[in-house]
């Protein structure tokens, strides 16, 4: 996947698409199924068949393997394979050639809707509407009354049933394309309207199309079938697979396989072309990659017994570690993460995107997402939580330990009123919530909002949502509030007020946070110390204030040089050459090495340990910025 | 809510009035005579005059087309050639079958599917997932006409448990037996064509189910659940089935009409007395007014079923937009 | 003195609204920008701050051709567009150019980086070919995109990456003006640091002007020298950097600046 290649235009994304083809399961047990099935069917002419139109009264349902016939004959002596193999042809050319022309007509309207403008698009869409409000086979059922029995009837039936199918998915595509900026970029440089479609819609339009056609070839042998079994499509003697099924039928008792291998046929093609148009989708996408299989969580390590014992700390974290699942093992995303969090302290994880710091918080509640596990030790209060069990978990999840979540819009359930989920949050432990309903609203400064337990979650603002949030995990009183990024998603203004009020709270109540975010400015402000991470590690754990002003860790001064400061306009920001190391990456010695302006021979031999730095400080650094410096 | 009902009931007119022009323009459309294709090449001009008349083929169609909705509204659908009688008698008197036949597979598709959605979307890339996976795939793929001649033949000709035709013992009809052992009886001979259909669109539900479910159970939502401390029972049972529920319900509306639709072949293969079969004879007839008046009635049975499940998906997330 | 660059007039846009059937009557619609005025003079960077919701990227789009606005309208050089001849016309087009808040939707996920560079200059220029290839490696160059970046595709791209390619994509057609919507507050602090420093780098290579609009004001205060603060549609405040920054007037100026996370 590396970008090596030279640029070759349209040509590129194809042989990806093939490459990856190669590697999805139940696409290439698609292709071998339905190569298995075609094969004898397009050769159907080149075998020596019988006629399968020849009747022969006197050799009528013959049992498979009779001579001469291989699968046995019908009710009038016809051969049944030969039968098979032609009304197995006839069935695929109707159906594929209703895919195409639905797909045709529809995609042509579909564009049309979408592009030409809002009256247009009413029109169509109206006509649309009335269309889809047929169940598709009775649409298909009443052309063919109109125009009489027979194939190709049947085929312009279902072609047309399904034109508003197409006509509308293409539209919505092509209307979520309209509106990506790569459509607004193809503007600005200046393109014209039919090039933009052409060159931007149709490429992205592709796939989509590809697929739909994949998934409605299945439909469309269906419903040809169907109508040939009502007798309305093939006419004696020509037949399809669904005639035969048709035909068949009245001997079901006397002589089943003259129907049941027909259906069986359909269904193995339905099957195949299904499969194959599930693997497609994936494939055509260009962020897909192979499914790795994900493992169970591994044990605790054994030898990470926790040398931590008791102590005053609430927060034990000894060599904490989170991995997940790859091609090749585990892949670890958070390793040897160890720190201390007293009750009552303010403490902050920064760090950039990918450094683990989410991972971090989320693994001290037990909830990593599915196919990352985690090892090492985390105490609370002196309890081992790697050791507890799934109950014994939630009974500490929402009571002693509570969570902030990102964006409180999706955090919350969009379904239910946020009367419910705070009813339900009270009441998820035996003993009883520590506030009521009342007195939290009031805790966060939500007291005075009208009807607030009956509304919904998207009928709040931004902020008053984050208090909502905040008001949910402080129902029972925790000893430990974990805010992953509680603020980030708010604007300035309200950022603020939500910071004011997370201290107030943490301050009057003797609470312990941990707040993880991006910005130091910005927890410089709320916590006492900093845990900075940089590719999975703690690189630094400092007072706030001594980190600010004199960071050891040559990534903490890289951090805090590249931050833009209100009021100096004119500081130099400090540039990292390159991004991190993505995790798994092999990096020898220290993992900012590569980047650091500070780097010595030394420093790419061993990884170096978080040590001391004077009396309040741990550096992961073997020569870190002193004091003098 | 009741505004947003309202609002949804007056947009019904509009593609009511669009179905039944298709369905008039469909019939009205047809190259050649109709009234020749019904009484066939020998009739004598007199007779192809009087049904010319009747039909009102001397007018053209979209006249034709005012006077039929006029008939309508006084449910009047006019009078069908085939079976000499209106033709809204023996459409609403059909109508009660498949309704009962629709209902139940779609139900009993709707619960099959969701029970495979969730259960797959739980055990997610485990085998059962993958079962699962492939059964829905199955569902999605097979030939309802044919599936209900495999069950014909496995439960009703070889296993001999059930009955394979009509909706209900001849030698109950018309005595006074027990309500109760009518309807027994009534179920018995349900079951099969309903598990013809239902065991499609459970397919078709069972895959958009286990999508959804998977969506749900990934989402920040049930994470802030769990970091609650609520139990995995209510996650399960309330905020994931809702989730999944809200996702799914327009797919269901859309799966009523498959079993509308599908019940014309189901009817035909058990001989139910339904709509469906009606609209088979009707075509091989060429009763065009009966086929017309049958296609809507069965097009508003949908359109009102999909209506449902709009309502029911705006009532479980309320930020679905009241269009 | 000579026209500015381009000046916004009264410029309002409202979404939705119209005559609707039931029940009948006018619907008012939703008021994104409310009658504001702009004005961008050559070779100035201009900032534009508000929070979400307040009409800043709809304002930003409209300056850039790509909305329509209801009301008011633009002028290029002192000459309204509408009474723009053909070839001012593209004059405007290649002497405007945006860059988008996410760089990877900015980008055809079908395109190599190669190719939607080239297209690029081809919609905009008459280039030749040697010539468009070589117009890609001086501000690829510039940009930091290597001939390496130039056969990928956008999702093997990472963010700051993308972003420079999105750069590079603006500044082909050698424009006059770029406008940049939020164009590094999807980044990391370090590569934030990068893509800061390229732009003013690029902009005291180039003379361009810069409509610069963010919700971070530390940012905006080391790449503008007039800013405009918006709220709700219009602009509240207007006025050189250091005076805005300095003495501010208008309360909400003043609540944005006190809600500034410091360092120190």
């Amino acid at each position: 996947m590396s970008g090596g290649a030279q640029p070759l235009p349209g040509t590129g994304a194809l042989a990806v698409a093939t490459r990856r083809l190669r590697r999805h399961p139940a696409a290439l047990a698609g292709l071998a199924l339905l190569a298995l099935v075609l094969l004898p069917v397009l050769a159907a002419p080149l075998l020596s068949l019988p006629d399968p139109a020849l009747t022969d009264p006197a050799r009528r349902m013959l049992p498979p393997l009779a001579i001469g016939h291989l699968l046995g004959t019908d009710h009038l002596g016809r051969d049944l394979l030969a039968r098979l193999l032609w009304g197995a042809r006839t069935s695929i050319a109707v159906g594929a050639l209703a895919t195409l022309t639905a797909a045709a007509v529809g995609s042509v309207l579909g564009l049309a809707a979408a592009w030409g403008g809002r009256r247009l698009d009413g029109l169509l869409m109206r006509g649309v509407d009335v269309l889809m409000a047929f169940p598709y086979l009775l649409l298909a059922l009443a052309i063919v009354a109109a125009l009489g029995p027979g194939l190709a009837n049947a085929m312009l039936a279902i072609a047309v049933a399904n034109v508003p199918f197409f006509a509308r998915a293409v539209r919505g595509t092509v209307l979520d394309i309209r509106h990506c900026d790569y459509i607004a970029a193809a503007r600005l440089a200046g393109h014209g309207e039919p090039r933009i479609v052409l060159r931007e819609v149709l490429p992205n339009l592709a796939p989509t199309l590809l697929l739909l056609m994949t998934t409605t070839l299945g439909w469309m042998v269906l419903e040809t079938a169907g109508l040939s079994f009502l007798g309305l499509g093939a006419q004696p003697p020509a037949a399809d697979l669904g005639s035969m099924l048709g035909e068949g039928r009245e001997f079901l008792t006397t002589y089943p396989l003259v129907a049941v291998l027909p259906g069986l046929l359909i269904l193995l093609l339905v099957v195949s072309i299904n499969l194959l148009g599930d693997g497609l989708r994936d494939v055509l996408d260009p962020r897909w990659s192979p499914r790795r299989s994900f493992s169970a969580p591994a044990p605790a390590d054994a030898r990470l017994q926790s040398q931590l014992e008791g102590g005053a700390s609430l927060l034990a974290v000894q060599d904490l570690g989170v991995r997940f699942a790859g091609a090749a093992g585990p892949v670890p995303a958070v390793a040897g993460v160890s720190f201390r969090l007293n009750a009552g302290e303010c403490v902050a994880v920064v760090g950039e995107s990918g450094c683990g710091k989410t991972l971090t918080a989320l693994s001290l509640l037990g909830l990593l997402p599915e196919g990352a596990s985690q090892v090492g030790s985390v105490r609370l209060a002196g309890r081992e939580l790697m050791a507890l069990d799934g109950a014994a978990l939630r009974d500490l999840r929402g009571r002693r330990i509570a969570y902030v979540p990102q964006e409180p819009l999706t955090a919350l359930d969009p379904l239910f009123r946020v009367g419910v989920q705070m009813d339900e949050t009270l009441r998820a432990h035996g003993a009883g919530p520590a506030y009521t309903a009342a007195e939290l609203i009031r805790m966060v400064g939500l007291d005075g909002v009208p009807g607030l337990m009956r509304r919904y979650p998207h009928e709040f603002s931004g902020g008053q949502r984050q208090r909502v949030a905040i008001a949910l995990a402080l129902a029972h009183g925790p000893d430990l509030l974990i805010a992953d990024e509680a603020t980030t998603a708010l604007d300035v203004t309200v950022q603020r007020e939500i910071l004011a009020l997370l201290r107030r709270l943490c301050d009057e109540q003797a609470r312990a946070l941990l707040f993880v975010s991006h910005d130091l400015a910005l927890v410089a402000e709320l916590c006492e110390r900093v845990l900075v991470m940089y590719a999975g590690r703690i690189v630094e754990d400092a007072p706030a204030a001594a980190l600010l002003h004199r960071p050891a860790h040559p990534y903490s001064a890289a951090l805090l040089g590249a931050t833009p400061e209100l009021g100096r306009p004119d500081k130099p920001l400090a540039v990292l050459a390159g991004e991190p190391p993505a995790p798994g990456e092999r990096v020898d010695g220290c993992r900012f090495a590569p980047r650091c302006p500070r780097a010595q021979r030394e420093c790419r031999a061993v990884e170096p340990a978080l040590d001391a730095l004077g009396e309040h400080r741990l550096v992961r650094c073997l020569f870190p910025i002193q004091e003098a410096s | 809510m009741s505004g947003y009902i309202a609002k949804r009931l007056l947009l019904l007119v509009p593609v009511l009035l669009g179905v039944s022009l298709v369905v008039f323009a469909v019939m009205s459309l047809v190259p050649g005579d109709p009234a020749l294709a019904i009484l066939g090449p020998y009739a004598t001009p007199e007779r192809l005059a009087d049904l010319r008349a009747t039909l009102h083929l001397d007018q053209p169609w979209p006249l034709r087309w005012l006077g039929w909705l006029g008939g309508l509204l006084h449910g009047d659908m006019g009078r069908s050639v085939s079976l000499e009688r209106p033709v809204a008698d023996a459409v609403f008197e059909r109508l009660g079958p498949t309704l009962l036949l629709a209902g139940a597979a779609l139900l009993l598709g709707a619960l099959l599917g969701l029970a495979a959605g969730l259960v797959a979307a739980l055990r997610h890339n485990r085998a059962t997932d993958r079962l699962v996976t492939l059964a829905v795939l199955l569902g999605i793929s097979l030939p309802p006409f044919w599936l209900g001649l495999l069950l014909i033949l496995l439960f009703g000709v070889w296993l001999g448990w059930l009955p394979v035709s009509g909706m209900a013992t001849a030698w109950l009809v018309g005595t006074d037996a027990a309500p109760a052992v009518m309807w027994l009886d009534v179920l018995r001979h349900l079951l099969l064509p309903s598990l013809s259909l239902a065991l499609v669109a459970a397919g078709v539900i069972g895959r958009i189910g286990r999508g959804a479910a998977l969506d749900v159970l990934a989402a920040d939502h049930i994470r802030l659940c769990r970091a609650r401390g609520l139990s995995e029972r209510r996650i399960l049972l309330v905020h994931v089935l809702k989730g999944v529920l809200a996702r799914v319900m327009p797919v269901i509306g859309l799966q009523a009409g498959f079993v509308l639709g599908g019940a014309v072949y189901i009817e035909t293969i058990f001989q139910w007395p339904g709509l469906g079969r009606l609209l088979v004879d009707a075509i091989a007839a060429r009763d065009l007014l009966l086929v017309q008046g049958g296609v809507l009635v069965l097009a508003t049975a949908y359109v009102m079923v999909n209506l449902a499940a709009d309502l029911a998906q705006h009532a479980l997330d309320r930020r679905t937009a009241a269009a | 003195m000579s026209e500015p660059l381009l000046a916004l007039e009264a410029v309002s846009k409202t979404y939705g609204g119209g005559y609707r059937l039931w029940p009948f009557g006018h619907r008012a619609g939703f008021t994104a920008v409310a009658g504001v005025d702009l004005v961008i003079e050559s070779g100035a960077a201009v900032g534009l701050v508000g929070e979400s919701g307040s009409g800043k990227t709809t304002l930003a789009r409209i300056a850039a051709g790509l909305l329509p606005a209801s009301a008011g309208g633009l002028r290029w050089c002192g000459r309204a567009l509408m009474q723009l001849s053909r070839a001012e016309r593209a004059e405007y087009r290649r002497g405007v150019q945006y860059i988008f808040q996410n760089p990877m939707t900015a980008l055809n996920p079908h395109r190599r980086v190669g190719a939607a560079l080239d297209d690029t200059l081809q919609g905009l220029t008459r280039m030749d070919r040697a010539r468009r290839r070589a117009r890609i490696e001086e501000i690829g160059a510039q940009t930091g995109v290597g001939a390496a970046l130039l056969g990928r595709f956008p999702h093997q791209l990472s963010g700051g990456q993308a972003q420079r390619v999105a750069i590079a994509r603006a500044l082909l057609g050698a424009p006059r003006l770029v406008i940049l919507d939020e164009p590094v507050s999807a980044l990391d602090v370090s590569l934030q640091a990068q893509i800061l420093n390229l732009l003013a780098d690029l902009r005291a290579r180039h003379g361009l002007a810069y409509l610069f609009i963010s919700h971070d004001l530390a940012v905006m205060e080391r790449l503008c020298e007039q800013i405009h603060v918006m709220q709700a549609g219009r602009i509240v405040e207007s006025g050189p950097r250091d005076v805005l920054l300095r003495r501010p007037e208008a309360p909400y100026t003043r609540r944005l600046l006190a809600a500034v996370p410091r360092i120190g």
